[in-house]
């Protein structure tokens, strides 16, 4: 029993580390533009499909795939920017939010007509590789899965607390005017935060490819859980969305004792259906949401 | 006088073309979609068999009219509509998942056309009195008994744990394999219903393992149980999984080690021995560029085939009806199909003798048939 | 307050909707074909459907995402009720729209303190969870094995002169149309009374309306519940006129769909929403060919529709005979005001 509850924790920690970063992408974008970005689970998958095109199809290494991963995601998010939310920045709420759905399944279908609906497997050497951990043994992919995003959490956490663009972009969060009077580049800021959110989109997506298995539709999942850490943890707050990660994975996880396997996508949504109705501005809400 | 003589003989030979009797077949299946290799390969099949036939010269030639139903129970009713109303088909060929068989067969009962079901195996199909339904492979519950009795009578297992798709079939086939073998005496450990969704396994075989079973059913598409199996390994079970009509040799390929020892009892194996089934795997060959044909591919040939020994022995290349047609393919008798022999019982659903499964395992990377 | 429309313009409103009211009711033998007709009788379903959407999106500005959901809720609840209780079709429709009201109100009560994205979020959570339970709640449902021959409405007699039966579908036909000329006509009075009054200022600018002394939360909270009875009465008739229904038929991305026809129509006009809905309807069958690219073109639609076209092609055509109209008036108001 003891290597049960260990498997699952282990387990738990590393799906909450993916589902963390993709995550902290979309919290990000909130942050800056307050928007909710629907097609972030397309970026997700865009990053999965890229990596498998160059490391399966194309021959390259992984490491090599990763990083034409976050290349091809990042610019999904900049791309999805410019045509999609820069001409509605001053539209009412619901239009970036209808638009960014339209670009969600825009790009689900684009997937499936370009790569067909086969779904493919991603085989990297890694995921045959098995390693001992204490009494639990799992493939090396999953230790790098984990190893790799929590990297990414904690690099993102020095960009955003210490470095100048870091400051930039919680300034544009905070009050876009007054960042833009003291001299920051709204614009700049807003590309560079959808670059890098699309892009922790893009890494989660090849790194858990090899684990799931790759076709079209893989983002939709992902996007409703990431909505809901997001609210979970409050939105715009990293903190927030990194505790609130990791506790839908160990949840979800976990979960497979008492609730039978076909449910275990909607813990999701009872944990984001009680945070609404019991602590709507989450656990952590850098800022008060006017919506309460 | 050469030159009447040949005109003569030209227009003979024009004229009894002419006369040829031509039955519209209409054929649903999946062309796009979760289930479209289904579809395509029953297709290539098929096409083989209405290749052969036409070419025999019987004077009727075969028509075929095809429409994907994406395994939709409302594409397929449309499908079927079009093609009874708007096309005028004779006869229809066409069911691959049973939602969307069940919805275009009402169609069909309605207009009192004989519909042939190549691939959906659901009971229900042939339990609902309708007069005009045929279903070349055995049906859901037949499949699952015969996986029980194999699992007990061949195999040996003890234990067992099922992780089946929670849809139709998987829960159809799930139910009736566990009731099974528990009356043969094998212990069910654990039986994990799966979304289609579902692609990591790592917590479902964290679950299974401790409890040991001799054998994982798994009956799900390739990729998911190639998934299934390789983290398996990765956790170091060992049983061998095991599925009935879903895998193809795509699995093998995927899960390479992982699947060594697999094994299902399905429909068709090229290794076939009987005069039909050899001759089938081997004009298939020919016409596809040496690919092997698989159940799908036989479900297509077979269901062409009851269609055609109905044809001649109705008399329709001197006159056609459907009820002729429907009365001469409901007495078909030991037909020898390439997937056994085939005989319908007065549901319309063929006798499920033991010629029709063929057990393969694979056996270090290769299939081989079971004895 | 609001004066009335010209008399010239509600002659016009009066003779356009009667001349599509002949149109439609001559349709059968205007097509002469069984397969075209069945595409008519989906589009007036689809245009209930998108008509409830319309009232809480496009009257009152909520995104609820749920609205496939309730959908469902009201097809197997009619379909449950008159296989499983033995109840007549004619009670069972009023049932399943009165049973899906309430759902919507329920997730309504529960979601609408929230605003925006967080509502819409929230709906579409809830409408994943219906589909789950309609998923996998097997014994009552069927589950993905399809809930099949649902039977199509009991016949009607007419003491005298005999009984209408709904098997052929011609009959089922003008079922459907009677209850989308119902929906339009309904929707219309919404649109025109106080209650539409209240929607459309909330949509404007909620707190605004809230400080003019409108109950928000109350008037949002019957936006859903209309909205859902809308949904539960298409899918009380899509049930037994298919009559085979399963939970993908009612899941997340199914909205999209109404979503398109909400939009392109022009959110909160009911002509616009009426065309839309029949062409997004007609449309795909026509093509079948192009069906690959349709999903593509419905994503590019909503983008390019949200950018350039706000208001949607009801926008476009508006101008000339909506000024004159009370709503129309209001917004007038409302803009000088702003």
């Amino acid at each position: 029993m003891g290597e049960y509850l260990l498997t699952l924790l282990v387990s738990g920690l590393v799906t909450g580390s993916v589902y963390t970063v993709t995550a902290l992408g979309l919290t990000m974008v909130y942050g800056i533009l307050n928007v909710m970005n629907f097609a972030h689970g397309e970026v997700f998958m865009v990053g999965a499909y890229c990596g498998y095109f160059l490391f399966a199809v194309l021959g390259m290494s992984y490491p090599v795939a990763i990083l034409g991963a976050i290349a091809g995601a990042a610019a999904t998010g900049v791309l999805m920017e410019a045509v999609v939310f820069r001409p509605l920045r001053n539209a009412p709420q619901l239009s970036p939010l209808i638009a960014s759905l339209g670009v969600s399944i825009f790009l689900q279908n684009m997937a499936l007509l370009l790569w067909s609906p086969t779904p493919r497997m991603f085989n990297t050497p890694f995921v045959d590789e098995v390693v001992r951990i204490f009494v639990i043994s799992m493939s090396m992919q999953r230790v790098i899965v984990f190893i790799v995003c929590a990297l990414l959490i904690a690099a993102l956490y020095f960009v955003v607390q210490k470095t100048a663009l870091g400051k930039s972009m919680r300034a544009v969060a905070l009050d876009p005017e007054a960042a833009a009077l003291m001299g920051i580049d709204n614009r700049r800021v807003i590309v560079a935060t959808f670059a890098i959110g699309s892009g922790l989109a893009g890494v989660a997506g090849a790194l858990v490819g090899p684990i799931l298995i790759i076709n079209p539709f893989m983002g939709i999942p992902i996007i409703l859980k990431a909505f809901a850490i997001v609210i979970m943890g409050g939105f715009g707050s990293i903190q927030g969305t990194v505790v609130a990660g990791f506790i839908l994975g160990l949840a979800e996880s976990f979960g497979i004792l008492i609730i039978p396997s076909a449910y275990i996508d909607t813990i999701a949504f009872v944990l984001l259906i009680g945070t609404l109705l019991v602590r709507p501005t989450g656990l952590f809400a850098e800022r008060l949401e006017e919506n309460v | 006088m050469k030159r009447l003589l040949a005109f003569t003989s030209v227009f003979c030979v024009l004229s009894s073309a002419s006369f040829a009797a031509e039955v519209k077949v209409g054929f649903l299946l999946p062309l796009s979609g979760g289930g479209a290799e289904y579809g395509q390969r029953q297709l290539k099949g098929a096409n083989l068999a209405i290749q052969e036939f036409n070419a025999q010269g019987t004077g009727i030639t075969i028509k075929l009219l095809m429409s994907d139903t994406k395994c939709v129970p409302v594409e397929a009713s449309n499908a079927a509509e079009r093609l009874v109303e708007r096309d005028g088909i004779d006869v229809m060929i066409g069911g691959t998942c049973s939602p969307e068989a069940i919805s275009a067969l009402r169609v069909t009962q309605k207009s009192k056309i004989p519909h042939i079901v190549p691939a959906a195996a659901a009971t229900s199909i042939t339990e609902a009195g309708n007069a005009f339904v045929f279903r070349i492979i055995p049906n859901t519950k037949q499949i699952a008994e015969n996986l029980a009795d194999v699992l007990a009578d061949r195999m040996g297992g003890k234990q067992l744990a099922t992780v089946y798709l929670n849809d139709d079939f998987g829960i159809d086939l799930n139910t009736n394999l566990v009731n099974r073998a528990q009356s043969k005496g094998i212990k069910v450990v654990a039986q994990e219903g799966i979304e289609r969704t579902t692609m990591d396994f790592f917590a479902t075989v964290a679950k299974l393992k401790p409890l040991n079973p001799d054998v994982v059913v798994a009956p799900l598409f390739n990729k998911p149980a190639a998934q299934l199996a390789r983290a398996m390994r990765e956790q170091g079970m060992t049983a061998p999984i095991s599925d009935t009509i879903m895998l193809t040799d795509e699995f093998h390929q995927l899960a390479g080690p992982a699947a060594y020892g697999s094994f299902q009892t399905t429909f068709f194996h090229p290794s076939v021995k009987t005069e039909r089934g050899k001759a089938f795997v081997e004009h298939f060959k020919a016409n596809n560029n040496g690919e092997l044909p698989g159940n799908f591919e036989a479900e297509g040939y077979d269901s062409v085939m009851v269609l055609v020994d109905a044809l001649k022995r109705s008399g329709a290349d001197k006159s056609f009806s459907k009820e002729a047609l429907t009365k001469a393919i409901r007495e078909t008798k030991a037909l020898p199909g390439v997937m056994g022999p085939i005989t319908f019982d007065q549901k319309g659903q063929v006798e499920a003798v033991a010629e029709k499964f063929v057990l393969i395992r694979n056996d270090n990377g290769t299939l081989r048939p079971m004895d | 307050m609001s004066g009335t429309e010209p008399f010239r313009i509600s002659v016009a409103r009066g003779a356009a909707w009667s001349a599509a009211l002949a149109v439609a009711v001559a349709l059968p033998w205007i097509l002469n074909s069984n397969y075209y007709l069945q595409l008519f009788i989906l589009a007036g379903i689809n245009i209930i459907l998108a008509l409830g959407l319309n009232i809480v999106l496009g009257f009152t500005g909520l995104l609820s995402l749920g609205h496939a959901g309730l959908f469902g809720v009201g097809a197997y609840c009619s379909a449950l009720l008159v296989m499983r209780t033995g109840l007549s079709f004619w009670l069972a429709l009023p049932a399943s729209a009165a049973f899906a009201a309430l759902i919507g109100g329920l997730i309504g009560t529960c979601s609408l303190r929230l605003r925006g994205h967080y509502l819409a979020i929230a709906t579409a959570g809830f409408g994943i969870i219906i589909y789950q339970v309609f998923l996998n709640w097997i014994s009552l449902t069927k589950g993905a094995a399809a809930l099949g021959d649902i039977p199509e409405p009991n016949p009607i007699v007419i003491p005298g002169v005999g009984a209408l039966t709904f098997d052929t579908r011609i009959s089922m036909y003008f079922l459907v149309l009677t209850m989308t000329a119902i929906a339009i006509l309904v929707s219309g009075r919404i649109r025109n009374s106080r209650i539409g009054d209240a929607f459309f200022s909330i949509r404007e600018d909620e707190v605004a309306a809230e400080v003019m002394g409108i109950p928000t939360f109350r008037y949002k909270l019957l936006a859903f519940v209309l909205s859902a009875a809308y949904a539960g009465v298409a899918g009380s008739l899509y049930a037994h006129y298919t009559r085979i229904i399963a939970p993908e038929m009612f899941h997340l991305f199914e909205t999209v769909t109404s979503l398109v026809m909400v939009i392109t129509g022009g959110l909160g006009s009911i002509v616009g929403v009426v065309v839309a809905s029949i062409f997004f309807t007609l449309m795909p069958e026509v093509m079948r060919e192009l069906n690959d690219y349709r999903m593509i073109a419905y994503g590019a639609l909503l983008v390019v529709v949200m950018i350039f076209l706000p208001e949607g092609l009801a926008g476009l055509v508006k101008q000339r005979f909506w000024r004159g109209t009370r709503a129309g008036k209001r917004q007038e108001a409302a803009r000088g005001a702003a």
